[in-house]
């Protein structure tokens, strides 16, 4: 989910930051407004729980292992505005100090997982507690549970569409003068399914079982730990694990609904229409793989330094690296 | 001579029967070397890495990254690959390894994603793209593995950023170290205590993130107090 650089154009990653700035507004407005002062430093904690959830690897059936955002679970947890902050800044972090999701794309990255993925959850499982009349906190446990399932599914669901269609809209608007697309290549026939059916099926059930199971586990043990419902009274300290056969059935669901990803795409998978993708007329040739060298317009001798530079430097890297490796073997005897 | 008990001299032969625990390792894996490389960050930066002050890298490194992603022209894609290759060949040991690291994967990992798009029409794409995410995830490393990290975070400030964002920021990367180690102990606690089949095992990881949010609320009124006891105001400096 997180965007590399280099996938969206400048422009593009210029309209996400700009749709984004909006929801920091509105988060820092309303955080200012509602969270008491002590709360602020709550927020940076809170980035950094966020952060760190991002890291494990949730165990899913089948014995693989999956990764989740955990946006619904913070807002659960602090409220969507605080979840909104909280998350922009653990991207910041695995932007700037990992190399995790690109530094021009982090506007895109931000309003997908940052304001799309917590805002959608949260207010959806907010919905879902309404339809499963889940007000009497101590006693629907199990239908508020339901709901921060439900609710995380449609986040990182809606999140994983934004970004897939943030991608298809690139080879539509950005061309070099061959007609080749300068960025992500893959239009939205491509890129929605593409994205879609990761998200319905593992993606978001490792979104899933990560909400759930600390949701379980805090309704279980500190009541009093959720944003905006203080009266989530004690409820005993049974606490019961999301058990993999659950997840097990969860994942069977989640595959049969796999067909809606194509169905949204409009056209499916190999049926592209001619005017979808207007340079497959032109015949496929290995050549075209190595770029123009004078494309620039520059002397011919620039080239030939600048490759020479680059290959140089490439055989010091690798033969650094080689040694280095050499060197770190430790006899611990 | 003592006497040995006899349950004592018996030979046994438990052999812990393999069960799945990959999610553990995985997560103590990535934790660790997250937090190896936070320790790194506050005390590495190359004798290169002081020459700049940290908001002039920031400056420096996103105008390259934004050339590189803008130019239509390969060509000074390719120049900023050679100096991104030539400042990679002067770092230290550590920090090239790490950097290269990150870099190819990344662009293998594009390369791969973009395998497709050579038959749909637009075989230029894989090259381009890749080149372009090696060159942009290299300048990033490189400058986060020559700069100490909280200058970075200070560096900030010349773009005008909001104090209390660059605060919370600067909380944000102490408590991922603390919390990391909180939860790495969890982890390995957890491992301990899992030898051969342990049934219950994947649902403690609910146990060991919930345990590790309270912890960190608790953290948190601590702070503010300290915070208060120190006398916060609305601007504190740094």
């Amino acid at each position: 989910m997180h965007i590399p650089d280099n996938y969206l154009s400048p422009s593009t990653c210029a309209v996400m930051t700009a749709a984004a700035i909006p929801a920091w507004v509105h988060s820092v407005k309303k955080l200012k407004a509602e969270l008491p002062k002590e709360k602020m430093v709550l927020l940076g904690v809170g980035a950094a729980f966020s952060f760190l959830g991002m890291m494990f690897n949730v165990p899913m059936p089948g014995g693989t292992t999956g990764h989740a955002v955990g946006g619904t679970l913070i807002a659960l947890l602090l409220g969507p505005e605080a979840a909104c902050i909280a998350v922009t800044i653990a991207l910041l972090v695995q932007a700037l100090l990992f190399g995790d999701g690109g530094i021009l794309a982090f506007g895109a990255n931000c309003f997908n997982m940052s304001f799309i993925l917590p805002f959608v959850g949260y207010y959806s499982y907010k919905l879902f507690c309404k339809l499963f009349k889940a007000d009497e906190l101590g006693a629907s446990k199990g239908k508020k549970i339901l709901s921060a399932g439900l609710g995380s599914y449609l986040g990182i669901n809606a999140a994983a569409l934004m970004a897939a269609i943030e991608f298809g809209i690139q080879p539509m608007l950005f061309s070099d003068a061959a007609g080749q697309p300068l960025y992500c290549p893959y239009g939205l026939s491509v890129s929605i399914p593409a994205m879609m059916i990761g998200h319905l099926t593992i993606f978001g059930l490792a979104e899933v079982i990560f909400t759930v199971a600390i949701y379980s586990f805090l309704a279980a043990n500190s009541s009093d730990s959720f944003y905006g419902e203080k009266g989530f009274s004690s409820i005993e300290a049974s606490h019961q694990g999301f058990g993999s056969r659950k997840a097990g059935i969860l994942l069977g669901v989640l595959m049969l609904a796999t067909p809606l990803g194509l169905l949204a795409a409009g056209t499916a998978w190999g049926e592209w229409g001619i005017d979808e993708m207007p340079t497959m007329t032109e015949s496929f040739s290995w050549n075209a793989l190595m770029p123009d060298y004078t494309l620039g317009g520059l002397p011919e001798w620039v080239a030939y330094i600048l490759s020479a530079v680059i290959g140089v430097a490439i055989v010091i890297i690798l033969f650094r690296i080689i040694g280095a490796s050499m060197k770190s073997k430790t006899n611990y005897d | 001579m003592t006497n040995i008990p006899e349950w004592l001299e018996t030979e046994e032969h438990y052999e812990a029967a393999p069960d799945r625990d990959g999610f553990m390792t995985k997560s103590m894996l990535s934790i660790i070397s997250m937090l190896s490389s936070f320790r790194a960050g506050k005390v590495s930066f190359g004798k290169h890495g002081a020459a700049f002050p940290a908001p002039l890298k920031l400056l420096l490194c996103l105008a390259l990254i934004i050339t590189t992603s803008a130019t239509k022209n390969m060509m000074v894609v390719y120049a900023i690959l050679a100096v991104t290759l030539v400042h990679i060949c002067l770092l230290k040991a550590e920090n090239l390894r790490k950097t290269v690291g990150v870099a190819f994967l990344a662009s293998v990992m594009s390369a791969l994603i973009l395998i497709p798009a050579i038959f749909l029409g637009s075989p230029r794409s894989m090259l381009t793209v890749s080149i372009k995410v090696f060159v942009s995830v290299s300048l990033i490393s490189i400058l986060s593995s020559t700069t100490e990290w909280n200058k970075l975070t200070a560096g900030l400030k010349a773009f005008h950023i909001p104090h209390i964002f660059i605060f919370t920021l600067d909380i944000t990367l102490k408590y991922i170290v603390i919390l990391g180690d909180i939860a790495l102990d969890m982890l390995n606690a957890l491992k301990l205590r899992s030898v051969g089949i342990n049934k219950s095992k994947s649902s403690s990881l609910s146990g060991i993130l919930g345990v590790t949010f309270l912890k960190s609320r608790h953290m948190a009124n601590e702070m503010y107090d300290a915070m208060i006891c120190r006398a916060y105001g609305e601007e504190e400096k740094k």
